[in-house]
């Protein structure tokens, strides 16, 4: 129930991209695990850093992040499950106090937060984010400033969830607040814009908030909800569109009108799918300032075009000034370049565009070196094949 | 002439709230680096709840907008298999937080402000709350 119900053995950095003070430090606890559970615990925090880092965006930013796994022993295994929710009345002496059915919700997974946070800043002052791992297979989590999990099948895309609320400030995408045909105070989305990078009242072209991600072909509003006392019953974006299409799709931030999102679908929708565009550069905004000056990546090239001096690539935000422009099927909507026609080195140059052209003839992978030159973009300084 | 103190980086406060009622738990200097900060102006039609690291003439420095904390509403997944997450109203919420930011030495005070949409009102946010930050960002 308390902290006199286990202690704390000890941290691991177990994803190192440099010095805590210029890197973003996500800290893991365990709550529930018994002194020899540790090993299973060491097994959770793995499967959930793997699924953060082999996710959409982060799997770009790998070297913007630190991962410690904080080990902490409780007295008993699980977490408090009452009986006033359903639950099986399981009492569990655990060092966060972790417990189901807070508020009387079944699913809602808690921990004592005064508590993580001591234990995260006693080990890692640096921290940015808290994240607990609650030994219990029991579907059920919570957001919020430390974000939990349990280890039910999908709980690991529950906490990436939550993640883009309280780490990067993403609200929700989905057009309900309780569930559709639940609720009838929540057909239009009252006045005012929300002050979230992800969702909008406002469809309009020239002024929409991610205008620069939306391509000319795609109509605004690209949806538009035919019947706003209940959600729109679509499956997928309208015929001619393509999936991945941003646009902007009524129906978002728990209104069925009035309120539109980016993509038909994301994880601030559905947690079983990835972030869109939109989130995932929002996210690339937030953490770019804490990689290194010059990012390593690699890829196989999917798009190379060689143009004119001024010509330039990208939004005015994240604008290119290259001859040569770039994308790599590990870096979805990104672009990377460089001047081919420059000073002293343009046979340096020329010879990086060389191995450019046979990795994208040969579809074998390389490894670009670039500095950052805005939220998505990047200037290339080095270019390698790989085997 | 004795030398000022070097400010911090960073400043992390750590805040408990009740519904809509902040208060102040700790303040202390942190060597890390801070998320940069959300836009500074053209807001004054928003909704939501935000922070802001302001100077003593009340000008934003930095700005933070926060997702979770002070909401009427908890997030659950929505049944028993699905993708779905719902939300459910709950009164007289009651957690903790914390917001890191720079430590500017103009820094005066940070301000939790409400933003009601309300630009055609021109009565803009509503702050609800504020905590001096004693030069450099720490108390």
């Amino acid at each position: 129930m308390t902290t006199s119900d286990g202690r704390v053995v000890g941290t691991t950095k177990i994803v190192d991209a440099g010095d805590p003070a210029s890197r973003w430090n996500l800290v893991v606890l365990g709550d529930g695990y018994r002194e020899t559970e540790l090993a299973d615990y060491a097994t959770d925090v793995k499967s959930f850093t793997d699924g953060l880092l082999g996710s959409v965006p982060f799997s770009s930013l790998r070297q913007a992040i630190n991962v410690f796994r904080v080990d902490v022993v409780s007295t008993d295994s699980g977490a408090d499950d009452p009986t006033t929710c359903g639950g099986t009345g399981a009492v569990a002496a655990t060092y966060l106090d972790g417990t189901f059915c807070a508020n009387g919700l079944d699913r809602l997974l808690v921990v004592d937060d005064a508590t993580a946070m001591a234990v995260a800043t006693a080990q890692v002052p640096q921290w940015h984010k808290i994240v607990v791992s609650v030994n219990s297979t029991k579907r059920g989590g919570s957001g919020g400033e430390v974000a939990v999990f349990s280890q039910a099948s999908d709980s690991n895309q529950v906490a990436l969830h939550e993640l883009g609320h309280s780490a990067f400030g993403l609200a929700d995408e989905y057009e309900y607040l309780q569930g559709c045909g639940l609720e009838d105070d929540h057909n239009r989305h009252p006045p005012g814009e929300p002050a979230q990078p992800n969702v909008t009242t406002n469809a309009d072209r020239a002024t929409l908030k991610w205008r620069e991600l939306v391509a000319s072909a795609t109509p605004l509003p690209t949806t538009t909800n035919p019947d706003c006392t209940k959600c729109d019953p679509r499956t997928g974006p309208p015929a001619g569109v393509p999936a991945s299409a941003v646009g902007a799709y009524e129906g978002a931030d728990h209104f069925h009108c009035g309120a539109f999102r980016p993509q038909f679908t994301c994880r601030m929708r559905f947690v079983d799918q990835e972030f869109c565009a939109v989130c995932a550069r929002r996210i690339r905004q937030v953490l770019n300032p804490f990689l290194p000056s010059v990012v390593e990546t690699t890829g196989r090239v999917t798009f190379l075009r060689v143009h004119d001096v001024g010509t330039g690539f990208g939004p005015p935000s994240d604008f290119l000034d290259v001859e040569v422009v770039v994308q790599l099927d590990t870096e979805p909507g990104r672009a990377f370049g460089f001047q081919l026609r420059e000073g002293t080195t343009e046979v340096v140059r020329k010879g990086m565009l060389d191995t450019l052209r046979t990795a994208f003839d040969r579809n074998s992978p390389v490894r670009v070196d670039y500095r950052r030159t805005g939220i998505d973009n990047g200037v290339l300084v080095r270019v390698a094949d790989l085997p | 002439m004795a030398l000022s103190e070097p400010k911090p980086r960073a400043v992390r406060l750590i805040f408990e709230y009740e519904g809509r009622e902040v208060r102040l738990v700790s303040s202390e200097a942190v060597d890390a680096l801070v998320p940069p900060t959300d836009q500074l102006d053209g807001y004054d039609d928003h909704l939501g709840v935000w922070v802001e690291v302001r100077d003593a003439d009340g000008r934003p420095l930095h700005r933070r907008v926060l997702t979770g904390p002070l909401e009427e509403t908890v997030e659950v997944l929505a049944d028993d298999s699905g993708p779905s997450l719902r939300r459910t109203r709950v009164t007289g919420r009651r957690g903790g937080f914390a917001v890191l930011v720079p430590g500017f030495a103009e820094a005066d005070h940070l301000s939790f402000l409400s933003g009601v949409g309300s630009t055609a009102r021109a009565e803009g946010a509503t702050e609800l709350a504020r905590f001096p930050l004693g030069g450099g960002g720490g108390s």
